[in-house]
Formats: structure tokens, sequence, C-alpha cells
């Protein structure tokens, strides 16, 4: 990759953060419940005491709002959480590393089972409909009752972002591989008598390997979206748990930084996945 | 398997009827409260018992089977129409406006959406009606859920501009206007009618999880995402395994969706 390519990554990248956080505080501005206080909920209260806590309120603009958010966490400071009492920049050091922990092992499991299942299925053509009938009933389950299900028989939450990520890398690697099953320089290596594993690993995973990098980046978004109800059903103490906890006390700070870190996250992982896409499709040309 | 598609058919037909016959069929309201059958088990009179506050566990499945069907289409043809809209518009714009739409849906995609749905629910104020709550959920969900739809979309008008069809109709001095109700828009058709049915059980699926982790439709407005609540207290489930209909159900729904939508698929 030349150093204007990664220049143009990095901006994209910078770019994609700041627009990224803007969508998100541009959500909350724009909720139905942005500006409420919560007294004005009191039905003790005269309709003049309501209109006067109305006006109290001071109007945010968009702009600025967004503007301090950014130079505060330039510094270093999210905010602080009011439910928990403790900043949010402590909140995400103290739980950040056991989501990641969680989601990394959730990732390698899911892929560990969908690749070779998927290559499974394609070379020796065996258990191709009960291996496809499980994947679609995954697909159908929500994450949630994985979770309750998960938790009851006493598994880790590992196993429930494995169990969201496994039916899509199931269906795009095997959808990948049966596409260069009939590529000419497969049937030409088949033809000439190499062994079929040989060209399963060399003539059809290794030229499809930046695909299946793009499938990557794209599997650590559903593993970052199975994370909620996985963590916060089974009792893991990570990113997910607080952001449900987050939602559930109305607290819209550590919210708000959540999105933002797992924006940063996907988005640096789908366009290294694209970047690396589209490095060997110009080598190509 | 047009088999298996006939029989999604008919089992969809089936489950769109019976929840549009809900307020006669139904033996009691979704609200109503029977106080002194409380906890109780299936019976003649509630088939699939009674919850803790007293309310037909039955009734309440077929009104909520209202809200998650009808809902869930709604919010898929709204994220499907901008997919339509802003995925053609990457497609056939310059080369310019392609890469600031295509880095608009990239950027999109990363977007945690089950985090963003939980920044709105937490917004919402106390006092907001169920039926708001349940209609700003579903039009979140319309709102977020169109960048994969218009990835899909995009790739193919990019493919059809390449089109030799495309090109001939070009080349007979076919006006660009015609070109792009004639030739594009029909061909586009049936891939945007398989992502609605991709969608619709995603759009179904997010709403039980966000009912699950008790951030759905507010009570006492029944959806299968907040009966599914129910499941969270595991000494429920054996002590009544009856509460799992909702999921039995949602799951031969979602189930349903995906092969229906496989022939729109396999026909786009």
């Amino acid at each position: 990759m030349r150093s204007s390519s990664i220049l143009l990554f990095f901006l994209r990248l910078g770019l994609g953060l700041l627009i990224g956080g803007f969508l998100t505080l541009m959500l909350v501005r724009f909720a139905p419940g942005f500006g409420v206080d919560e007294r004005e909920l009191d039905p003790a209260l005269s309709e003049a005491r309501r209109a006067s806590i109305r006006n109290q309120a001071e109007p945010v603009s968009l702009w600025r709002s967004y503007s301090t958010y950014v130079q505060g966490a330039l510094r270093g400071d999210l905010g602080t959480s009011s439910s928990l009492n403790t900043t949010v920049r402590q909140l995400l050091i103290d739980r950040g590393p056991v989501t990641a922990s969680t989601v990394a092992a959730g990732l390698g499991l899911a892929w560990m089972i969908a690749l070779p299942l998927a290559a499974f299925t394609v070379v020796w053509k065996a258990c191709e409909i009960p291996l496809i009938a499980a994947n679609i009933l995954l697909l159908c389950l929500p994450a949630g009752l994985i979770a309750v299900y998960f938790f009851l028989i006493g598994l880790p939450s590992t196993g429930v972002i494995a169990a969201g990520v496994v039916p899509k890398v199931f269906v795009y690697s095997r959808q990948m591989l049966i596409a260069s099953e009939q590529r000419p320089h497969v049937l030409g290596a088949l033809a000439r008598g190499v062994h079929p594993w040989r060209v399963f690993w060399l003539h059809r995973v290794m030229p499809a390997a930046p695909e299946l990098l793009a499938l990557l980046g794209v599997s650590v978004t559903i593993a970052l979206g199975t994370a909620i109800p996985a963590e916060a059903l089974c009792g893991s103490p990570g990113l997910g748990q607080l952001a449900w906890k987050a939602a559930v006390s109305r607290d819209v700070a550590p919210l708000l930084a959540i999105t933002w870190l797992l924006t940063l996250v996907a988005f640096t992982a789908n366009a290294v996945g694209s970047a690396i896409k589209d490095s060997k499709k110009a080598w190509r040309e | 398997m047009k088999w298996a598609s006939r029989i999604a058919w008919t089992f969809l037909i089936l489950v769109y009827l019976i929840a549009l016959a809900a307020p006669w069929i139904a033996p009691a309201g979704y609200a109503d409260q029977f106080r002194d059958h409380a906890g109780e088990s299936p019976s003649a009179r509630f088939p699939l018992g009674v919850d803790e506050l007293g309310r037909d566990r039955l009734s309440r499945l077929l009104y909520g089977t209202r809200v998650s069907l009808f809902l869930a289409p709604a919010a898929a043809t709204i994220s499907v129409g901008l997919a339509f809209v802003i995925g053609m518009a990457a497609g056939l714009a310059t080369p310019l406006l392609a890469r600031t739409l295509d880095l608009f849906i990239d950027l999109m995609l990363s977007l945690p959406t089950l985090f963003l749905l939980l920044i709105a629910r937490a917004m919402l104020p106390l006092n907001t009606s169920p039926l708001s709550s349940v209609l700003v959920t579903f039009l979140l969900m319309g709102a977020l859920g169109w960048p994969a739809a218009a990835r899909v979309l995009s790739g193919a008008s990019r493919a059809l501009l390449g089109s030799t069809f495309l090109l001939q109709a070009r080349a007979l001095g076919c006006s660009s206007g015609r070109r792009l109700t004639i030739q594009i828009l029909p061909n586009l058709w049936p891939l945007a009618m398989a992502q609605f049915f991709l969608l619709v059980p995603i759009f179904i699926l997010a709403e039980a999880n966000l009912g699950i982790l008790g951030l759905g439709v507010s009570e006492p407005l029944p959806s299968w995402g907040s009966m599914l609540s129910e499941l969270t207290n595991p000494a429920a489930i054996s002590r009544a395994p009856w509460i799992l209909a909702p999921a039995g159900l949602l799951l031969t729904v979602a189930l349903s969706f995906h092969i229906a939508g496989k022939q729109e698929r396999a026909f786009s």
C-alpha cells in the first residue's frame, strides 16, 4: 500500500468517525424525549409551574454541543454517568477489556465453526440440508433468546456471540466457495489430477482471502451488536451490559461514548477489510 | 423447493388473517385482568394460561402478533424505499457523488444499530404512550435499516449501467428518464423485494431483542418482544413452559419469511 493511500485511509477513518459521532448526537437531539425535564411529569404540578420549568431549560445548539463533546473527548473527558456516578472514561477502561475479550473469543469460535462447516458442505457435499437448516434456524432466533438459553444451561456469553455470527459467516463463505467452484484455474487444476484438498486450499480458499477478511470486518459489527443481549442477560460486566444499564436508567452519556467507540471499531474493521479487498483488485488489474 | 415456499406463504397468510381477526377471536382484551386467576396454568378458559398480572396470554399473543407482523413490514418498506433512492443514486451518480454516497453507506453500516435504538428508547419520556413508543421504535428501525440493502442496490445499479441492453437503448437515443423507468427500475425491483423479505425478519428479531431487554413496546401493549421478556426469569420457564409459545411463533414466522424470501432472491 502506498503512503498516499494510507493517508487517505486515515483521513476517511477520521471523517467517518466525525460524521458517525454527529449522526449519533443528532439522533439524541431529535429523539422525542430530548430536553424534557423529568420534573415536568409530576402530576401534582400546575400548568404554570410546568411552563416555568420548560422556560428554564436552555436551548442547545446541535453544532455547539457536538463541538463541545468532541473537544472534551479529545481531552479524554467523555462526561459522567448519572446512574453510576463515575466518569464514562473510567467505565470504558473498566469494561472495555471484558467486551474486547468476549467479542474476540466469540468471533474466533464462530469462524472456527462456520468456515470448516462451509468447506465441509462445499467439498464433500455432505450434510448440506441439515447444516443449512440449522443455520437458518439460528438466523431466525433473537440473540436475547439464545442468551437466555445459554444462561440457563450455564454457558458463557462468548457462545451467544458465536451463535449470532456463525450463520452469517457460514452463508457468505459457502457462497464464496461455491462461486469459486467453476473458475477455470480450479477446473484446470482438478483436470490435471491435483489433490482436491490442495485445490480447495490453494485455489479456492487462498484467492478468496481478501473477501474473507472483508467478511471478518462485517462479522465484527454483528458481534458487537450481539454483545448487548449476550452480556446483559448472561451477566458479563462488559460494555454491552453497561449500554443496557444506561438505557434502562436513561443515562445518555455512557451510551453516546459506547456508540462512538463501537462505530470506530466497526468502521476500522470494515475499512481495513475493504482496503485489502480493493488493493487485491488493483493488483489484479 | 417450491413446496416449502408454498407452505411458508400459506402459513404467513394464515397468521396475518388470525392477527387481523384478533379483536373478534381473542377471548379477552390484551389489558383485561383476571386477578383471581393470576399465574394460572393453561385451561379451557385460558389455553395459554394467565400471566402474573392476571392477563390472558393467548389474547396478548394474538394482539402482540398484530403489532409485530404489521409494523415490521412497514419499517422494512421505509428501509427499502430509502435504500432504493440512496442505492440507485450511488450506483448511477457521477464518480465523486457516488464515492461520497458509498462512504455514507459504509459509515451507516458501521453504526451499531441496536445501540442507536437503545439511545432512542432511553430518551423517550416516561409518559410516552405505548402506541407512540412502538411507532417510534419501528420508525427508527426503518430509518436505520437501509444501508445493507442500499449497498446491494448500488452494486446492482452499477452492473446495470454496463449492461449491453442499456448501452443499446442509449445508442438508440432512449432518453435518460425513459431508461430509468423502463430499463433500470424494473430490473432493480425484484432485488428490492428480496431485500424487503430479508429485512422483515431482521426487524422482528430486533424488536424481540429490545423486548427481552425490557426496552421494547411499553406496557400494557403486547408485542412478541415484550411477551418474551417473561423468559428472563429462568425459574418461570421450567415451571410454565407454555410461556415459550411467543418464541415458537416468532421462530416459525421468521423462518417462513426466510423461505418466502429465498424464492424472491432466486428470482432476483
